[in-house]
Protein backbone atom coordinates (compact mmCIF):
# COMPACT_ATOMS: atom_id res chain seq x y z
CA UNK A 1 0.00 0.00 0.00
CA UNK A 2 1.13 3.47 -0.57
CA UNK A 3 1.50 5.30 2.23
CA UNK A 4 2.40 8.86 3.02
CA UNK A 5 5.88 8.26 3.70
CA UNK A 6 6.60 6.72 0.66
CA UNK A 7 4.80 9.15 -1.72
CA UNK A 8 7.31 11.97 0.47
CA UNK A 9 10.11 9.78 -0.28
CA UNK A 10 8.98 9.59 -3.90
CA UNK A 11 8.76 13.61 -3.59
CA UNK A 12 12.23 13.83 -2.85
CA UNK A 13 13.75 11.47 -5.68
CA UNK A 14 11.55 13.96 -7.94
CA UNK A 15 13.00 16.69 -6.56
CA UNK A 16 16.26 15.90 -6.68
CA UNK A 17 16.56 14.51 -9.92
CA UNK A 18 13.83 17.32 -11.09
CA UNK A 19 15.14 20.34 -10.48
CA UNK A 20 18.88 19.57 -10.94
CA UNK A 21 17.83 18.32 -14.07
CA UNK A 22 16.57 21.68 -14.66
CA UNK A 23 19.71 23.62 -13.66
CA UNK A 24 21.81 20.99 -15.91
CA UNK A 25 19.74 21.62 -18.68
CA UNK A 26 19.63 25.72 -18.47
CA UNK A 27 23.34 25.62 -18.02
CA UNK A 28 23.83 23.70 -21.30
CA UNK A 29 21.89 25.95 -23.02
CA UNK A 30 23.30 28.88 -22.00
CA UNK A 31 26.41 27.30 -23.04
CA UNK A 32 25.45 25.79 -26.57
CA UNK A 33 24.47 28.86 -27.39
CA UNK A 34 27.85 30.76 -26.49
CA UNK A 35 29.42 27.48 -28.46
CA UNK A 36 27.06 27.95 -31.31
CA UNK A 37 28.40 31.33 -31.56
CA UNK A 38 32.29 30.10 -32.18
CA UNK A 39 31.28 27.72 -34.01
CA UNK A 40 29.59 29.77 -36.44
CA UNK A 41 32.86 31.56 -37.07
CA UNK A 42 35.53 28.68 -36.42
CA UNK A 43 34.42 25.20 -36.59
CA UNK A 44 37.67 23.69 -35.42
CA UNK A 45 37.04 24.49 -32.00
CA UNK A 46 34.59 22.33 -31.99
CA UNK A 47 36.64 19.96 -29.46
CA UNK A 48 37.42 22.63 -26.90
CA UNK A 49 33.98 23.80 -26.83
CA UNK A 50 32.08 20.85 -26.82
CA UNK A 51 34.03 20.04 -23.43
CA UNK A 52 33.07 23.30 -21.71
CA UNK A 53 29.49 22.75 -23.12
CA UNK A 54 29.09 19.68 -21.59
CA UNK A 55 30.43 20.52 -17.85
CA UNK A 56 27.55 21.90 -16.29
CA UNK A 57 25.67 18.63 -17.17
CA UNK A 58 26.94 17.01 -14.18
CA UNK A 59 24.76 18.26 -11.57
CA UNK A 60 21.54 16.94 -13.44
CA UNK A 61 23.81 13.18 -13.16
CA UNK A 62 24.07 13.96 -9.46
CA UNK A 63 20.60 14.60 -9.05
CA UNK A 64 19.65 11.52 -10.89
CA UNK A 65 21.75 9.29 -8.62
CA UNK A 66 20.16 10.93 -5.18
CA UNK A 67 16.80 9.86 -7.11
CA UNK A 68 17.83 6.44 -8.02
CA UNK A 69 19.70 6.10 -4.42
CA UNK A 70 15.91 7.23 -2.86
CA UNK A 71 13.63 4.43 -5.06
CA UNK A 72 16.37 1.94 -4.74
CA UNK A 73 15.81 2.31 -0.90
CA UNK A 74 11.84 2.48 -0.62
CA UNK A 75 12.30 -0.77 -2.91
CA UNK A 76 10.45 1.33 -5.68
CA UNK A 77 13.10 0.02 -8.41
CA UNK A 78 12.88 -3.85 -7.62
CA UNK A 79 9.05 -3.71 -7.44
CA UNK A 80 8.73 -4.63 -3.53
CA UNK A 81 7.76 -0.66 -2.74
CA UNK A 82 8.01 0.16 0.84
CA UNK A 83 5.67 1.15 3.48
CA UNK A 84 7.28 4.07 5.00
CA UNK A 85 6.36 5.84 7.75
CA UNK A 86 5.60 9.88 7.79
CA UNK A 87 8.19 11.24 9.33
CA UNK A 88 10.41 8.73 6.86
CA UNK A 89 9.20 10.36 4.08
CA UNK A 90 9.69 13.78 5.45
CA UNK A 91 13.43 12.82 5.95
CA UNK A 92 14.11 11.20 2.54
CA UNK A 93 11.99 14.45 0.56
CA UNK A 94 14.55 16.52 2.95
CA UNK A 95 17.47 14.21 1.47
CA UNK A 96 16.77 15.53 -1.82
CA UNK A 97 16.58 19.42 -1.02
CA UNK A 98 20.44 19.53 -1.36
CA UNK A 99 21.31 18.42 -4.67
CA UNK A 100 18.10 19.33 -5.96
CA UNK A 101 18.16 23.34 -5.15
CA UNK A 102 22.30 23.75 -5.04
CA UNK A 103 22.12 21.81 -8.67
CA UNK A 104 19.67 23.78 -10.09
CA UNK A 105 21.37 27.50 -9.45
CA UNK A 106 25.01 25.48 -10.03
CA UNK A 107 23.55 24.07 -13.00
CA UNK A 108 22.61 27.62 -14.38
CA UNK A 109 25.29 29.78 -13.32
CA UNK A 110 27.86 26.75 -14.57
CA UNK A 111 26.87 27.20 -17.89
CA UNK A 112 26.80 31.16 -17.59
CA UNK A 113 30.70 30.73 -16.58
CA UNK A 114 31.41 27.90 -19.08
CA UNK A 115 29.69 30.14 -21.77
CA UNK A 116 32.26 32.67 -20.47
CA UNK A 117 34.99 30.02 -21.21
CA UNK A 118 34.37 29.51 -24.81
CA UNK A 119 34.25 33.06 -25.59
CA UNK A 120 37.55 32.90 -23.88
CA UNK A 121 38.29 29.82 -25.81
CA UNK A 122 37.18 31.44 -29.08
CA UNK A 123 39.54 34.55 -28.32
CA UNK A 124 42.19 32.43 -26.97
CA UNK A 125 42.26 28.51 -27.58
CA UNK A 126 45.35 28.09 -25.85
CA UNK A 127 43.66 29.27 -22.67
CA UNK A 128 41.06 26.83 -22.69
CA UNK A 129 41.93 24.96 -19.84
CA UNK A 130 41.52 27.88 -17.78
CA UNK A 131 38.10 28.54 -18.65
CA UNK A 132 37.56 24.23 -17.62
CA UNK A 133 39.52 25.09 -14.70
CA UNK A 134 36.81 28.59 -13.89
CA UNK A 135 33.95 26.19 -14.50
CA UNK A 136 34.87 23.32 -12.84
CA UNK A 137 34.97 25.34 -9.18
CA UNK A 138 31.10 26.21 -9.62
CA UNK A 139 31.08 22.60 -9.38
CA UNK A 140 32.74 22.21 -5.49
CA UNK A 141 28.95 23.47 -4.50
CA UNK A 142 27.31 20.42 -6.46
CA UNK A 143 29.56 17.92 -4.76
CA UNK A 144 29.30 18.97 -1.82
CA UNK A 145 25.42 19.37 -2.13
CA UNK A 146 25.81 15.27 -3.60
CA UNK A 147 27.47 14.25 -0.77
CA UNK A 148 25.19 15.81 1.96
CA UNK A 149 22.49 14.37 -0.03
CA UNK A 150 23.64 11.04 -0.12
CA UNK A 151 24.68 11.01 3.52
CA UNK A 152 20.73 12.05 4.66
CA UNK A 153 19.55 8.89 2.22
CA UNK A 154 22.21 6.82 3.56
CA UNK A 155 21.15 7.54 7.21
CA UNK A 156 17.43 7.24 7.37
CA UNK A 157 16.92 3.68 8.46
CA UNK A 158 14.02 1.96 7.28
CA UNK B 1 21.08 29.74 -38.05
CA UNK B 2 21.70 33.13 -35.70
CA UNK B 3 20.30 33.13 -32.29
CA UNK B 4 19.11 36.86 -30.90
CA UNK B 5 21.17 35.71 -27.44
CA UNK B 6 23.94 37.44 -25.44
CA UNK B 7 25.49 34.03 -25.35
CA UNK B 8 25.26 33.08 -28.96
CA UNK B 9 26.91 36.81 -30.07
CA UNK B 10 29.50 36.43 -27.10
CA UNK B 11 30.92 33.45 -28.53
CA UNK B 12 30.60 34.97 -32.24
CA UNK B 13 32.11 38.06 -30.87
CA UNK B 14 34.76 36.35 -29.41
CA UNK B 15 35.83 34.75 -33.15
CA UNK B 16 34.98 38.03 -35.09
CA UNK B 17 37.51 40.02 -32.55
CA UNK B 18 40.56 38.27 -33.14
CA UNK B 19 40.31 38.55 -36.98
CA UNK B 20 40.54 42.42 -36.41
CA UNK B 21 43.45 43.84 -37.16
CA UNK B 22 46.02 44.71 -33.79
CA UNK B 23 47.68 47.50 -33.29
CA UNK B 24 50.69 45.55 -33.92
CA UNK B 25 49.74 44.39 -37.25
CA UNK B 26 48.81 47.77 -38.27
CA UNK B 27 51.86 49.34 -37.39
CA UNK B 28 53.62 46.69 -39.35
CA UNK B 29 51.11 47.61 -42.45
CA UNK B 30 52.24 51.32 -41.50
CA UNK B 31 55.86 50.42 -41.94
CA UNK B 32 55.49 49.49 -45.88
CA UNK B 33 57.83 50.63 -47.87
CA UNK B 34 55.16 51.51 -50.53
CA UNK B 35 51.48 51.68 -50.64
CA UNK B 36 51.29 48.64 -53.15
CA UNK B 37 53.32 46.90 -49.86
CA UNK B 38 51.30 47.66 -47.54
CA UNK B 39 48.36 46.44 -49.91
CA UNK B 40 50.09 43.10 -49.99
CA UNK B 41 50.54 42.64 -46.18
CA UNK B 42 47.12 44.05 -45.36
CA UNK B 43 45.49 41.03 -47.76
CA UNK B 44 47.73 39.19 -46.58
CA UNK B 45 46.50 39.07 -43.15
CA UNK B 46 42.80 38.12 -44.22
CA UNK B 47 41.36 41.43 -44.67
CA UNK B 48 39.06 41.62 -47.85
CA UNK B 49 38.42 37.52 -47.66
CA UNK B 50 39.94 36.08 -50.44
CA UNK B 51 41.78 39.02 -52.54
CA UNK B 52 45.45 38.58 -52.83
CA UNK B 53 47.50 41.41 -53.56
CA UNK B 54 48.66 40.37 -57.03
CA UNK B 55 45.12 41.30 -58.89
CA UNK B 56 43.94 44.22 -56.59
CA UNK B 57 44.57 47.75 -57.60
CA UNK B 58 45.64 50.24 -54.83
CA UNK B 59 43.08 52.57 -55.42
CA UNK B 60 40.26 49.35 -54.44
CA UNK B 61 41.48 49.51 -51.12
CA UNK B 62 38.73 52.13 -50.97
CA UNK B 63 36.13 49.53 -51.70
CA UNK B 64 37.35 46.74 -49.77
CA UNK B 65 37.31 49.00 -46.48
CA UNK B 66 34.06 50.07 -47.45
CA UNK B 67 32.83 46.36 -47.77
CA UNK B 68 34.36 45.03 -44.64
CA UNK B 69 32.55 48.11 -42.76
CA UNK B 70 28.85 47.15 -44.46
CA UNK B 71 30.32 43.13 -43.68
CA UNK B 72 30.62 44.17 -39.97
CA UNK B 73 27.14 45.97 -39.89
CA UNK B 74 25.24 43.34 -41.10
CA UNK B 75 27.01 41.16 -38.35
CA UNK B 76 26.14 43.14 -35.58
CA UNK B 77 22.54 43.00 -36.89
CA UNK B 78 22.66 39.62 -36.95
CA UNK B 79 23.57 38.80 -33.80
CA UNK B 80 22.27 41.50 -31.71
CA UNK B 81 19.95 40.90 -29.19
CA UNK B 82 18.81 44.66 -28.64
CA UNK B 83 18.37 46.21 -31.53
CA UNK B 84 17.04 49.60 -30.27
CA UNK B 85 20.09 50.07 -28.77
CA UNK B 86 22.45 48.52 -31.18
CA UNK B 87 20.57 51.00 -34.08
CA UNK B 88 21.95 54.11 -31.74
CA UNK B 89 25.54 53.63 -32.67
CA UNK B 90 24.24 53.10 -36.39
CA UNK B 91 22.50 56.07 -36.76
CA UNK B 92 25.62 57.52 -38.19
CA UNK B 93 25.60 55.97 -41.13
CA UNK B 94 21.99 57.61 -42.04
CA UNK B 95 22.61 60.83 -40.79
CA UNK B 96 25.93 60.18 -43.46
CA UNK B 97 23.52 59.07 -46.29
CA UNK B 98 21.33 62.02 -45.55
CA UNK B 99 23.64 64.54 -46.06
CA UNK B 100 25.33 62.85 -49.39
CA UNK B 101 21.65 62.60 -50.73
CA UNK B 102 20.71 65.90 -50.18
CA UNK B 103 23.64 67.87 -51.44
CA UNK B 104 23.70 65.37 -54.58
CA UNK B 105 20.34 66.91 -54.75
CA UNK B 106 21.23 70.61 -54.64
CA UNK B 107 24.05 69.91 -56.71
CA UNK B 108 21.60 68.71 -59.48
CA UNK B 109 24.17 65.04 -59.83
CA UNK B 110 23.78 61.47 -59.03
CA UNK B 111 24.40 60.49 -55.44
CA UNK B 112 28.25 59.66 -55.63
CA UNK B 113 29.98 56.50 -54.97
CA UNK B 114 29.97 57.16 -50.95
CA UNK B 115 26.83 55.70 -49.47
CA UNK B 116 27.14 53.47 -46.83
CA UNK B 117 25.18 50.67 -46.13
CA UNK B 118 24.00 49.05 -42.80
CA UNK B 119 22.12 51.82 -41.23
CA UNK B 120 18.86 52.16 -39.73
CA UNK B 121 16.52 53.71 -42.22
CA UNK B 122 16.50 51.60 -46.00
CA UNK B 123 18.76 53.36 -47.91
CA UNK B 124 15.72 53.46 -51.02
CA UNK B 125 13.67 54.89 -48.89
CA UNK B 126 15.97 57.91 -47.69
CA UNK B 127 16.67 58.74 -51.71
CA UNK B 128 12.53 58.92 -52.03
CA UNK B 129 12.50 60.92 -49.22
CA UNK B 130 15.05 63.99 -50.04
CA UNK B 131 14.02 63.02 -54.01
CA UNK B 132 10.28 64.47 -53.37
CA UNK B 133 11.39 66.41 -49.82
CA UNK B 134 8.07 64.31 -48.08
CA UNK B 135 9.90 63.35 -44.94
CA UNK B 136 6.67 61.86 -43.90
CA UNK B 137 8.47 57.50 -43.22
CA UNK B 138 10.96 59.18 -41.28
CA UNK B 139 10.72 59.50 -37.12
CA UNK B 140 9.04 62.50 -35.93
CA UNK B 141 12.37 64.26 -35.08
CA UNK B 142 14.25 63.37 -38.14
CA UNK B 143 10.91 64.95 -40.11
CA UNK B 144 10.77 67.84 -38.31
CA UNK B 145 14.21 68.76 -38.62
CA UNK B 146 14.41 67.96 -42.43
CA UNK B 147 11.25 70.25 -43.42
CA UNK B 148 12.95 72.89 -41.64
CA UNK B 149 16.26 72.31 -43.58
CA UNK B 150 13.92 72.44 -46.68
CA UNK B 151 12.43 75.51 -45.60
CA UNK B 152 15.99 77.06 -44.56
CA UNK B 153 17.01 75.69 -48.14
CA UNK B 154 14.32 78.03 -50.13
CA UNK B 155 15.98 81.18 -48.25
CA UNK B 156 19.71 79.91 -48.93
CA UNK B 157 22.26 77.31 -49.53
CA UNK B 158 24.18 76.93 -45.84
CA UNK B 159 25.62 73.34 -45.77
CA UNK B 160 27.07 73.95 -42.28
CA UNK B 161 23.48 75.24 -41.35
CA UNK B 162 21.96 71.41 -42.62
CA UNK B 163 25.06 69.66 -41.34
CA UNK B 164 24.76 70.37 -37.87
CA UNK B 165 20.38 70.35 -37.82
CA UNK B 166 20.92 66.50 -39.07
CA UNK B 167 23.46 65.72 -36.34
CA UNK B 168 21.13 67.42 -33.94
CA UNK B 169 18.41 65.77 -35.25
CA UNK B 170 20.36 62.20 -34.51
CA UNK B 171 21.05 63.68 -31.18
CA UNK B 172 17.70 64.42 -30.30
CA UNK B 173 16.29 60.97 -31.60
CA UNK B 174 19.05 58.95 -29.62
CA UNK B 175 18.31 61.02 -26.41
CA UNK B 176 14.50 60.36 -26.91
CA UNK B 177 15.07 56.76 -27.96
CA UNK B 178 17.29 56.22 -24.19
CA UNK B 179 14.51 58.00 -22.57
CA UNK B 180 12.01 55.57 -23.62
CA UNK B 181 14.17 52.63 -23.14
CA UNK B 182 14.68 54.13 -19.63
CA UNK B 183 18.43 53.75 -20.39
CA UNK B 184 21.18 54.13 -17.71
CA UNK B 185 23.69 51.99 -19.43
CA UNK B 186 27.05 52.50 -21.02
CA UNK B 187 25.31 53.62 -24.56
CA UNK B 188 23.91 57.24 -23.08
CA UNK B 189 27.34 57.47 -21.26
CA UNK B 190 28.94 57.12 -24.54
CA UNK B 191 26.40 59.48 -26.62
CA UNK B 192 26.45 61.73 -23.32
CA UNK B 193 29.86 61.79 -23.27
CA UNK B 194 30.29 62.56 -27.36
CA UNK B 195 27.81 65.14 -27.04
CA UNK B 196 29.62 67.04 -24.50
CA UNK B 197 32.84 66.58 -26.31
CA UNK B 198 31.07 68.02 -29.59
CA UNK B 199 29.52 70.64 -27.85
CA UNK B 200 33.10 71.62 -26.36
CA UNK B 201 34.83 71.50 -29.73
CA UNK B 202 31.72 73.95 -31.34
CA UNK B 203 32.33 76.34 -28.62
CA UNK B 204 35.67 76.90 -29.36
CA UNK B 205 35.56 76.75 -32.74
CA UNK B 206 32.55 79.59 -32.66
CA UNK B 207 35.00 81.74 -29.86
CA UNK B 208 37.72 81.24 -32.94
CA UNK B 209 35.31 82.61 -35.86
CA UNK B 210 33.87 85.52 -33.14
CA UNK B 211 30.35 83.58 -33.39
CA UNK B 212 27.45 84.84 -31.93
CA UNK B 213 25.16 83.35 -29.35
CA UNK B 214 22.54 82.53 -32.37
CA UNK B 215 24.95 81.26 -34.25
CA UNK B 216 26.34 78.52 -32.11
CA UNK B 217 23.19 77.80 -30.28
CA UNK B 218 21.66 75.62 -33.56
CA UNK B 219 25.15 73.35 -33.19
CA UNK B 220 24.83 72.44 -29.66
CA UNK B 221 23.97 68.54 -29.41
CA UNK B 222 21.61 67.51 -27.01
CA UNK B 223 22.04 64.37 -25.08
CA UNK B 224 24.92 65.87 -22.94
CA UNK B 225 25.19 66.44 -19.01
CA UNK B 226 26.30 69.76 -19.30
CA UNK B 227 23.65 72.60 -20.15
CA UNK B 228 23.55 74.18 -23.09
CA UNK B 229 23.05 77.30 -21.15
CA UNK B 230 26.75 77.22 -19.68
CA UNK B 231 28.18 76.64 -23.54
CA UNK B 232 26.42 79.97 -24.31
CA UNK B 233 27.46 81.86 -21.53
CA UNK B 234 31.14 80.54 -22.03
CA UNK B 235 31.06 82.22 -25.69
CA UNK B 236 32.52 85.24 -23.54
CA UNK B 237 34.04 83.81 -20.32
CA UNK B 238 37.85 84.27 -20.84
CA UNK B 239 39.72 81.04 -21.99
CA UNK B 240 41.56 80.90 -18.93
CA UNK B 241 38.62 80.67 -17.26
CA UNK B 242 36.65 78.28 -19.77
CA UNK B 243 37.81 74.57 -17.67
CA UNK B 244 36.61 75.79 -14.27
CA UNK B 245 32.85 76.74 -16.36
CA UNK B 246 32.38 73.65 -18.17
CA UNK B 247 33.61 71.29 -15.52
CA UNK B 248 29.67 69.88 -14.37
CA UNK B 249 28.41 66.91 -14.31
CA UNK B 250 30.47 63.33 -14.88
CA UNK B 251 32.02 64.46 -17.94
CA UNK B 252 32.77 67.88 -16.87
CA UNK B 253 36.47 66.88 -15.63
CA UNK B 254 37.42 65.55 -19.07
CA UNK B 255 36.13 68.35 -20.87
CA UNK B 256 37.97 70.39 -18.25
CA UNK B 257 41.41 68.59 -18.78
CA UNK B 258 40.75 68.68 -22.76
CA UNK B 259 40.39 72.30 -22.02
CA UNK B 260 43.62 73.10 -20.45
CA UNK B 261 45.34 70.86 -22.96
CA UNK B 262 43.79 73.05 -25.83
CA UNK B 263 44.79 76.09 -23.91
CA UNK B 264 48.77 74.70 -23.48
CA UNK B 265 48.83 73.35 -26.92
CA UNK B 266 46.24 75.41 -29.44
CA UNK B 267 45.60 72.99 -31.11
CA UNK B 268 41.79 71.28 -31.97
CA UNK B 269 42.52 68.12 -32.90
CA UNK B 270 43.44 67.19 -28.94
CA UNK B 271 39.22 67.50 -28.44
CA UNK B 272 38.77 64.30 -31.58
CA UNK B 273 42.23 62.55 -29.79
CA UNK B 274 40.78 62.79 -25.85
CA UNK B 275 37.10 61.96 -27.37
CA UNK B 276 38.10 59.10 -29.14
CA UNK B 277 40.31 57.68 -26.09
CA UNK B 278 37.09 58.36 -23.91
CA UNK B 279 34.31 57.03 -25.65
CA UNK B 280 36.48 53.68 -26.45
CA UNK B 281 37.07 53.50 -22.60
CA UNK B 282 33.66 53.48 -21.97
CA UNK B 283 32.55 50.83 -24.57
CA UNK B 284 35.97 48.82 -23.33
CA UNK B 285 34.83 48.65 -19.91
CA UNK B 286 31.65 47.61 -20.94
CA UNK B 287 32.71 45.30 -22.96
CA UNK B 288 33.77 42.90 -19.65
CA UNK B 289 30.21 42.11 -19.63
CA UNK B 290 29.59 39.11 -21.34
CA UNK B 291 25.93 39.45 -21.36
CA UNK B 292 25.85 42.51 -22.01
CA UNK B 293 25.51 44.89 -25.46
CA UNK B 294 29.16 45.98 -24.75
CA UNK B 295 31.08 43.13 -26.40
CA UNK B 296 29.12 43.67 -29.71
CA UNK B 297 29.23 47.34 -29.93
CA UNK B 298 33.15 47.13 -29.27
CA UNK B 299 33.47 45.02 -32.26
CA UNK B 300 30.98 47.63 -34.14
CA UNK B 301 33.53 50.42 -33.02
CA UNK B 302 36.25 48.90 -33.16
CA UNK B 303 35.64 47.94 -37.12
CA UNK B 304 35.12 51.14 -37.39
CA UNK B 305 38.48 52.41 -35.83
CA UNK B 306 40.69 49.80 -37.97
CA UNK B 307 39.02 51.21 -41.05
CA UNK B 308 39.92 54.76 -39.83
CA UNK B 309 43.54 53.48 -39.55
CA UNK B 310 43.62 51.81 -42.52
CA UNK B 311 42.41 54.90 -44.30
CA UNK B 312 44.95 57.38 -42.31
CA UNK B 313 47.92 54.89 -43.47
CA UNK B 314 46.86 54.37 -47.06
CA UNK B 315 46.29 58.08 -47.43
CA UNK B 316 49.55 58.60 -45.72
CA UNK B 317 51.02 56.33 -47.96
CA UNK B 318 50.06 57.83 -51.02
CA UNK B 319 51.31 61.82 -49.81
CA UNK B 320 54.32 60.90 -48.20
CA UNK B 321 53.51 61.71 -44.72
CA UNK B 322 54.55 60.14 -41.34
CA UNK B 323 51.63 57.47 -40.06
CA UNK B 324 49.90 58.66 -36.76
CA UNK B 325 47.41 55.67 -36.13
CA UNK B 326 44.02 57.05 -34.28
CA UNK B 327 42.55 55.32 -31.09
CA UNK B 328 42.19 51.17 -31.51
CA UNK B 329 39.95 48.94 -29.95
CA UNK B 330 42.33 46.53 -29.46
Amino acid sequence: MLTLGTALAFGGAAIAAGFAGVGSALGVAVAGEAAAGVMSEDPDKFGNVLVLQAIPGTQGIYGLLIAFIILLNIGAVGGDLKELTTFQGIAMLLAGFPIGLVGCVSGYTQGVVAACGISLTGKRPEETGKGITFAAMVETYAVLALLISFLMVNGIKL
Amino acid sequence: MPQASYAYAMGRVSVMTIKMLDAVKLRRIAEAATEREALVMLLETGYGGNLSGSNTFNKEIDYIIRDQLTQSRADVWEITPDPERTKLFLLEVDTHNIKAFLKARLLGIEVPDILRYGGVFNLDMLKECVKTKNYEQLPDIYKKAMNEIEQDLLREVDPLSFSAKIDSAMFRYIKAELDRLHDHSFVRDYFSLMADFQNARSLIRARFLHWDVDKIRPQLLECGEIDHRYFLEAIDTPMEQLSGKLNRGSNGRLIAETLDDYNSKSQLPVFKQKMETALMEIVKKASYNPFGLGPIIGYLLGRNAEAKALRVIFNAKRSGVEVNLPELYQ
